[in-house]
């Protein structure tokens, strides 16, 4: 408790001018994923990240600068992800009985996407920095940002990266999954869980609720397997 | 969003490199959905029919 009222005072003291700016980049974001009826791709937060990258780089505001006064929207991450678990909660009979295959599942997902990423890096000479941050793209950001910083990655691309994937994930998705007729709910909700984290997972409550809690078990999933295998494999095969 | 928002400090990356970042974040992406999906829809007909 004495933690959280010492984080409070310490937020408390920092300017409001970034949290300000923040807050109504993501009321205008809304506004604009409303006119577009909450299409998928039109998701509020690519365009909440595009106004304020835009702003800083026009007011040529520091963006070490910004994030001070704007962390405490990012402190808030972790809550909002926790919170994804109530779906879960609700599901738990039938999430606890689909355990062992969920767990196989996502591990292998979890791996291949990030092999994807790496692959694809590495076939087209990208930085080496740039490999390393698109690796743990499809976790949740907080983890991925952790994983990056550890494997030599850049946190802030990381995120962009983990954003952008996951509105793909989001829109295209689902259309995917049924193409190549994968019907079950829960099978549905591993893999937009899985590749998609948040978003996907925050898409995938609003259209079937097996489908929202089976998305929130896989994220749980994958970040804890990307954070415990991907620097072990990254050492294995690039230290 | 504050943690995205930093990509504006490495815009010549992103320039430079932005064919394996889009590839990767579209192709990548989709590959890991349709591979997750459809294993975890076998799986969960073996394991929990």
């Amino acid at each position: 408790m004495t933690n959280l009222a010492e984080i409070w005072v310490y937020l408390a003291r920092e300017p409001l001018a970034a949290l300000t700016a923040t807050l109504l980049a993501w009321l205008a974001a809304q506004r604009l994923a409303r006119a577009a009826r909450f299409h998928p791709m039109a998701n509020p937060v690519l365009f909440a990240v595009v106004f304020l990258a835009g702003g800083l780089l026009l007011a040529r505001v520091d963006y070490r600068a910004y994030f001070e006064g704007a962390q405490f929207v990012h402190f808030l991450l972790g809550p909002a992800t926790v919170a994804l678990a109530v779906p879960l909660a609700r599901q738990w009979r039938q999430v606890k009985r689909s355990t062992p295959a969920a767990i196989a599942s996502v591990i292998v997902g979890g791996v291949f996407a990030a092999a994807a990423g790496v692959a694809l890096a590495l076939a087209f000479s990208a930085a080496p920095e740039v490999t390393a941050s698109l690796a743990p793209r499809s976790v949740t950001t907080p983890v991925a940002m952790g994983v990056a910083e550890r494997i030599g990655g850049l946190p802030s691309l990381t995120a962009a990266i983990v954003i952008c994937s996951g509105i793909v994930g989001a829109a295209l998705g689902p259309a995917l999954l049924t193409l190549l007729g994968v019907t079950d709910w829960r099978a549905r909700g591993l893999a937009i869980g899985t590749a998609a984290h948040g978003i996907g997972t925050a898409r995938a409550i609003s259209v079937n609720e097996v489908a929202g809690a089976f998305s929130g078990l896989a994220m749980g999933l994958n970040a804890l397997a990307t954070a415990l295998l991907l620097p072990l494999l990254w050492q294995l095969f690039f230290g | 969003m504050p943690a995205g928002v930093g990509v504006v400090l490495y815009l010549p990356l992103l320039v430079k490199d932005w064919a394996p970042l889009s590839l990767a974040i579209l192709a990548g992406t989709l590959a890991a959905i349709g591979v997750t999906g459809l294993l975890a829809q076998a799986l969960l007909r073996l394991l929990d029919p």
